[in-house]
């Protein structure tokens, strides 16, 4: 546990009567790129919230860079949520004053450039962006920090192929290399060839974890062909 | 952190109450104008008339000041932590008190200024029907009460806005915490933080009424009695200001906690 960057133990969560994780144990070290794969339900988006403070577990341990969830783990985190987050009313620029506030390890000139390129004005209003837009203003914010945590929900989920290549050049050109990268998601043929590492998740179960050399190697196939094997009983 | 919380608060409600000051305060001087025109029309049907409806206008504008102001320091809370914004609140390296205080006092301060407005608004109309001179007279008697007693006048005054100051503190964090606790809830939340914020008022209420009822009053007059007869008028009114305000503190104090501790240990933004 020493040096790990993310240790989680029994973490127990419910939503009434459904197990959204079920006795999740999970440690993860810093300097990786990790998938977090599974069907939708699976709880994976629930994973990230517990990690995020933005759930409370019903039981167990979550401790990121030495610290349960916290004003210093949120600090270390930084987070793409799976949904627009940001007040309609806000430019571009008042969000990126707001980053700047707060997280030390912002990088606006970084932020400006990556705005620059992809032509979204500073002075934009999130209510005048489109979806798509408003996911790459996100997407920009998340990666101008040099955070030691990403937690990318869902990152290329519902956007084209075009798209889905523009976030993992923009992911992959941006990160922090002494910290890790947690995405979730089930378009695993995508992101296959960037994760050192995978961790498969069900029904609120972590089912396996293992880096994705040795998946090949043990089982003799891509991690997307495990993935499709293991998850095909369960539809 | 806690003072950028507060920028931020602050740049968000001033979008919405500038304009609304604004409004009324430019209604309020219009009416200064008008209304001796309404009043002293000369028998023209359409001055009366248009004096009339600017009033309205008036009246209409300074109630809606006062709702508006109350829904959108709701919505900012609500919409804030608890919807899709919470996601971005609760994730900067903030403890939850200081979001909860953060909008608390920004939202006082505003709610202040609101009540600010509103009596600005009544003293500008108050002079279409007064002459200068009977401001004139008002502000020689209002000075010659500072000038006779100038402490208790100004000790009255100071413990007359913190008890405005703990009185809006205490209502607002009340609306808060029923909206925490209607957060608990798993499906409907804005109903169940209503039916929250009824049954507050209730447990209050009950709780005053049986300590109303069940309290020695010949034993409790005696000791307020042997309190207060030693004291000035003045020092009367400021000990029940300053009673009252730390009454709306320690309410203030209880809500706040509670809000606290469900969005620290309860926060549920699915």
């Amino acid at each position: 546990m020493a040096n790990n960057l993310v240790h989680i133990a029994n973490l127990n969560k419910s939503y009434s009567t459904v197990k959204a994780l079920d006795d999740v144990s999970l440690d993860l070290e810093p300097g990786h790129i990790i998938g977090l794969l599974g069907p939708n339900g699976s709880g994976k988006t629930t994973l990230i919230k517990v990690l995020n403070g933005l759930l409370r577990p019903d039981s167990g341990t979550v401790v990121i860079d030495g610290e349960e969830p916290g004003p210093h783990t949120k600090s270390v985190i930084s987070y793409l949520p799976d949904r627009p987050y940001f007040a309609d009313w806000m430019m571009v620029g008042n969000i990126f004053d707001l980053f700047e506030d707060f997280y030390a390890d912002f990088d606006r000139p970084r932020a400006e450039n990556m705005c620059q390129t992809l032509h979204i004005p500073t002075d934009m209003k999130m209510k005048n962006m489109s979806k798509g837009t408003k996911e790459k203003t996100q997407l920009i914010l998340t990666m101008s920090r040099k955070a030691k945590l990403y937690l990318l929900d869902e990152p290329i989920a519902g956007v084209d192929p075009a798209a889905r290549d523009f976030i993992m050049d923009t992911i992959l050109s941006n990160y922090n290399p002494e910290g890790s990268v947690l995405i979730s998601t089930h378009l695993i043929s995508d992101i296959e060839q960037v994760l050192d590492e995978a961790v498969f998740i069900r029904s609120g179960h972590v089912i396996l974890h293992d880096s994705t050399d040795n998946i090949r190697e043990n089982e003799g196939k891509s991690v997307d062909e495990l993935f499709r094997e293991m998850f095909r009983m369960t539809y | 952190m806690f003072g950028k919380l507060c920028k931020y608060e602050w740049k968000y409600l001033m979008r919405f109450f500038l304009p609304m000051w604004g409004v009324v305060l430019l209604l309020s001087v219009i009416n200064r104008f008008s209304m001796p025109m309404m009043v002293n029309g000369g028998g023209s049907n359409g001055k009366e008339i248009a004096g009339a409806m600017l009033f309205l206008a008036l009246v209409i504008a300074t109630c809606a000041v006062c709702v508006v102001a109350m829904v959108v320091i709701i919505q900012r809370f609500y919409n804030g932590l608890l919807k899709d914004e919470g996601y971005l609140m609760f994730t900067l390296p903030v403890k939850s008190g200081a979001l909860i205080n953060a909008k608390g006092l920004v939202a006082v301060v505003m709610m202040l200024i609101t009540g600010v407005v509103c009596v600005a608004v009544i003293f500008i109309v108050a002079t279409a029907g007064a002459s200068w001179m009977d401001f004139r007279d008002f502000f020689r008697e209002f000075g010659e009460m500072l000038r006779v007693s100038p402490l208790d006048s100004a000790m009255i005054i100071l413990w007359g806005i913190v008890l405005c100051v703990a009185g809006t503190a205490a209502e607002l964090y009340r609306i808060y915490m029923a909206m925490a606790l209607g957060h608990l809830a798993k499906k409907h939340r804005v109903g169940w933080a209503v039916v929250a914020y009824i049954g507050v008022v209730m447990v209050q209420s009950t709780l005053s009424n049986i300590i109303l009822f069940n309290v020695d009053w010949d034993g409790t007059w005696n000791f307020l009695d042997r309190i207060v007869s030693g004291m000035s008028g003045t020092q009367v009114v400021v000990v029940s200001e300053l009673a009252f305000s730390v009454g709306y503190a320690l309410l203030t104090a209880l809500f706040f906690f509670v809000t606290r501790q469900i969005l620290e240990k309860r926060l549920n933004l699915e």
